[in-house]
């Protein structure tokens, strides 16, 4: 593993935010639907 | 080489941080802010749920009520459960992924840096609320905290007092917290990982770690939905685990163990990834079977989800079902077996010293081993139906989560201290703190598998007088286990507040892109983006 | 003898590390140093089977631990081995393999993985199986059915053949518990009046809970099952061995939990038909008795006979409870309240009412199912007339007889 210099640009960290951002919102519905799902569950 | 250094220690370029003192850490998006408060708050609470055991395992000293009534033994040892998993484990894994995530894969910091400061916070409110209950009954007010174990199982959480409904709003607060701290880092793993660094070659801690919070984000939904359900039968008439009203108090247990069994992975995966780290440093070797691990990994969190029911073989499960869950059980064992291989394949013919984190990492193998092995006959529907409920399975878990969960903690500890803190800790303590642990851990839990074979079962506040020799064993092991934990923090203070200056690369045999940073990092971990080749 | 030497030796394998001999002798030394230790036999494994079913677990269990020892000695004397070769200060050098290269080394890494296989799917899984399926066959050639009724925190035994049930609870002293008295040989686990079991016959048992979950355990019968409100469960005995069995609740099922425990007295079959045909008599004796009128001073010398056995617990020996959760009889408005309505019949919430059909949501359970005509008669009347409450009303069995029938 060696580092070469090459900056992290603004456009590339907000690229990388914002998928991210897109991806946790995705991740937080998924959870909220398990819980959901779980107080229908019947024996 | 290192251009990445340059940044020095707590400058702070961007003008980020505008307050000092409390405020800075109440606001802090930094990782390593965030981590250290993460790994703080879990040392604190690993004390606050060792003595209430410790007081416990007074109690359990000799035959006969010493110290306490029946009612408040049942808050402790409940509450000790809750406090020592969701407050001491969960954060101090969660602190690791917060600190070290970030320079391990090469990125500026966590991607949600927001979301990771109010995952932190609501951590202490939670604690409160599961230890509040303690206080208010001193004050008569209610009856103390949850008396149920930590399990819930209804209908004795049903019938139980205030301190149920103070838990169950602290779990609902602790799954948040543990919810959003997965998600950060799923797409911290998932999106800001330098150039060059597929996944497969990515540190096995982040791989561990990943499969961490993803069985989270499966299962914590669901324990969340059963304890709400709990609450509404509690007090709005519902009647979801009342036979009477058409329900099912072992369809609780389903729900918690849905959520419970992957617990203890998610409690042990991140240690796994850690371990090899450490393994492959003092053996000055590469690690052995990097993609074997990482498939034995993605395997235990699947296999886990599907083997839930083992948690209560003796409920009256169908015997297809016990065969099943035994089957699956046993499975696990396969992909387990592959790691211990991995670990002790990377010691093999290396070049080892035994530094403290060395030591612990051994520790840890040969002590969750025995954890693993039990485990093996645990799941032996056959021989279970005598270890089941009794102290042998008390021994067992212990083995898991102390040997396996926070001695893998305190080998991360030892093995990051330097890195974090820019000094190095006194190694000699460290020794000596790691031989205490070990021997009194041993003292502590091995009388506990006898006593669970000779028939004594768990959570009861008094025993018959046969097992009274190996009690009062257990007692002293536990007493010096505790005590010795001091030595721990005190070596982690000093550490903080100075001694022998740590190099980049802390340990001769270290590889990865964290060593390649100062020690301690620069405020900003990477400025500039490493490029993985 | 034979015990002995099994004892030693699944105590050995399941130790199977290196500080087993100073475990050993460690537990030696601080039993010895304990004052009044109770019993010098240090145990290391299951107490002596005397079922079909105990015996195979013990055989299970021994024939495991011998496994997983072996397991774990060869795995980490491999361990040891390397640690003491493999290291920096004896000059070894690092080599840099990161996995099996060579067709050889693949076959000799996965080797293990096979054996491991065999170990759980065939050794361990194929006995297992069978083990499972005898252990839950209850009704094969079953002898005679016996209802286990887990209650906080006391067992209900019925021989529903016979038509026999009693309750069964705790007769430590409560002063032994407080180390106010010397401890006795069975401390805690002893029993007012035992569950009686014929020897060499299947006991077909059925459990069920009226509060919460309890677990039924004796380990000398290997069997452990969970009493479930609202469902039954089953399990099986086959006693080889006249004997007294000892055991306890196994799962948390509130305060006292610990207090729990399970007698059984295994005896011959005669000796059995013969304790049978007296509980009948008494059973029939305590029926008719519910027919005539009992007198105030009756009533309440028995009430105080059934509170000390079944309210106790909670509600304390001088009606003082345990508030919060457990409220006081000394005081209570519910106690001091009218007895019945004009016409005889239940009101809600009454003292009459608690004690009938309990509190759901509370530790207060429906005594209706559990207690005889006379026992409520008398324990109500008891409640009534003591604490503090000079009420002088009584209630008659055959009253409470009456308000059962209608209430059906």
């Amino acid at each position: 593993m060696t580092d070469q210099p090459t900056d992290f640009t603004p456009a590339d960290l907000a690229r990388r935010r914002s998928a991210a951002r897109r991806l946790a919102w995705l991740l937080g519905l998924a959870v909220v639907v398990i819980y959901v799902l779980g107080l229908f569950i019947k024996r | 080489m290192n251009t990445a250094t340059t940044a020095n220690g707590h400058a702070d370029p961007h003008g980020e941080g505008h307050y000092s003192g409390p405020l800075r850490w109440l606001t802090t998006t930094n990782h390593k802010d965030i981590g250290t408060m993460y790994l703080t708050f879990s040392l604190i609470m690993f004390f606050v749920g060792g003595a209430m055991i410790l007081a416990v395992r007074a109690e359990l000293f000799s035959p006969g009520l010493q110290l306490m009534q029946p009612e408040f033994f049942n808050q402790l040892i409940g509450v000790h459960a809750l406090v020592m998993i969701f407050a001491a484990l969960m954060p101090a894994a969660t602190g690791f992924a917060n600190w070290m995530l970030p320079l391990m894969i090469g990125a500026p910091d966590m991607a949600l840096p927001r979301l990771n400061n109010w995952g932190f916070w609501l951590l202490p409110p939670a604690a409160l609320l599961l230890t509040m209950p303690f206080f208010l009954a001193l004050f008569g007010i209610g009856d103390g905290a949850l008396a149920t174990g930590w399990t819930f199982y209804a209908p004795l959480s049903v019938q139980g007092g205030m301190g149920v409904d103070f838990a169950i709003l602290a779990v609902h607060i602790l799954g948040i917290s543990s919810i959003m701290g997965s998600i950060n880092v799923i797409v911290t793993i998932f999106n800001m990982r330098a150039p060059g660094m597929t996944l497969m070659k990515m540190p096995l801690f982040a791989w561990g770690w990943l499969i961490t919070a993803f069985l989270l984000l499966a299962t914590l939904p669901v324990l969340a939905g059963a304890v709400t359900m709990l609450l509404t039968d509690r007090h709005f008439g519902t009647q979801f685990f009342d036979a009477a009203g058409g329900g099912d108090p072992i369809l609780f247990q389903h729900l918690f163990w849905f959520f419970g069994h992957p617990e203890v992975y998610i409690l042990l995966l991140p240690v796994w990834g850690l371990m090899p780290h450490v393994l492959a440093t003092f053996s000055r070797k590469p690690t052995y079977g990097y993609k074997a691990q990482v498939y034995s990994f993605i395997v235990i969190g699947v296999l886990s989800l599907v083997v839930w029911a083992h948690h209560f073989f003796t409920a009256g499960l169908p015997v297809p079902a016990l065969i099943y869950f035994m089957f699956s059980t046993m499975a696990i064992s396969i992909p387990l077996a592959v790691l211990f291989f991995c670990w002790i394949a990377t010691m093999w013919k290396g070049a080892m010293t035994f530094e403290t984190p060395m030591l612990f990492a051994v520790g840890f193998i040969v002590l969750f081993g025995i954890a693993g092995l039990t485990g093996l006959i645990l799941a032996d529907v056959a021989a279970d139906a005598q270890y089941h409920h009794s102290y042998f399975v008390v021994a067992h878990f212990h083995y898991a989560l102390f040997a396996g969960g926070i001695m893998g903690v305190m080998t991360g500890v030892y093995y990051w201290l330097p890195k974090w803190t820019g000094h190095m800790y006194s190694e000699k303590l460290g020794k000596l703190h790691f031989w205490l642990t070990v021997v009194s851990f041993n003292l502590t839990f091995m009388p506990q598998f006898f006593l669970g074979l000779a028939g004594m079962p768990r959570r009861i506040p008094d025993y018959a007088l046969q097992f009274a020799e190996f009690n009062a064993i257990s007692t002293v092991g536990a007493m010096i286990l505790g005590f010795s934990q001091l030595l721990f923090a005190w070596n982690i203070w000093s550490c903080i507040r100075g001694g022998e200056k740590a190099e980049p690369r802390v340990w001769e045999g270290a590889e990865g892109l964290e060593w390649e940073l100062s020690s301690p990092p620069p405020h900003h971990s990477w400025e500039i983006q490493p490029v993985i080749k | 003898m034979r015990s002995i030497v099994l004892h030693s030796i699944a105590g050995g394998s399941s130790l199977a590390s290196a500080c087993l001999r100073r475990f050993q002798f460690l537990a030696l030394a601080a039993g010895s140093l304990l004052p009044g230790a109770a019993s010098a036999e240090y145990k290391f494994n299951f107490p002596e089977p005397v079922t079909p079913i105990a015996r195979e677990t013990l055989h299970i269990h021994n024939e495991f631990m011998l496994i997983i020892t072996i397991l774990f000695v060869v795995v980490f004397a491999i361990m040891i081995y390397s640690m003491i070769k493999h290291r920096k200060s004896v000059g070894h050098t690092p080599s840099t393999f990161t996995g099996p290269t060579s067709a050889m080394q693949w076959f000799w890494a996965l080797v293990p993985f096979a054996i491991l296989l065999f170990i759980d799917f065939v050794l361990m899984g194929i006995p297992a199986v069978q083990a499972i399926i005898s252990m839950e066959d209850t009704k094969t050639r079953a002898d005679m059915v016996l209802k286990v009724t887990g209650m906080q925190w006391k067992w209900q035994y019925e021989y529903p053949e016979a038509g026999v049930k009693f309750i069964s609870t705790m007769s430590t002293p409560r002063a032994q518990i407080a180390n106010a008295e010397a401890k006795g040989e069975h401390y805690l686990l002893e029993v007012d009046k035992p569950v009686v079991l014929p020897v060499g016959k299947k006991v077909r048992i059925l459990l069920t809970s009226t509060d919460v979950i309890h677990t039924w355990w004796v380990p000398q019968f290997g069997v452990k099952r969970d009493a479930i409100p609202g469902f039954l469960r089953e399990t099986w005995v086959l006693i080889e061995k006249p004997g007294i069995y000892r055991g306890q609740c196994a799962e948390l099922c509130g305060k006292d939990h610990g207090f729990m425990p399970v007698v059984v007295h295994a005896v011959p079959e005669p000796e059995y038909l013969a304790w049978l045909e007296q509980q009948k008599a008494e059973a029939v004796a305590s029926a008719g008795s519910a027919d005539r009128a009992w007198s105030s001073e009756e009533l309440i010398a028995e009430g105080k006979t059934v509170y000390d056995k079944v309210c106790v617990a909670c509600h304390q020996a001088e009606g003082q409870g345990l508030p919060p959760v457990f409220p006081a009889l000394a005081g209570s408005k519910i106690v001091s309240g009218p007895l019945l309505d004009m016409n005889g019949k239940i009101i809600p919430d009454s003292h009459v009412d608690r004690v009938f059909n309990g509190k759901p949501g509370t530790a207060m359970q429906a005594f209706r199912e559990t207690l005889s005509d006379v026992e409520l008669a008398a324990v109500i009347t008891y409640e009534r007339n003591s604490f503090g409450h000079k009420l002088g009303d009584m209630i008659q069995p055959a009253q409470i007889k009456a308000l059962r029938q209608e209430a059906k």
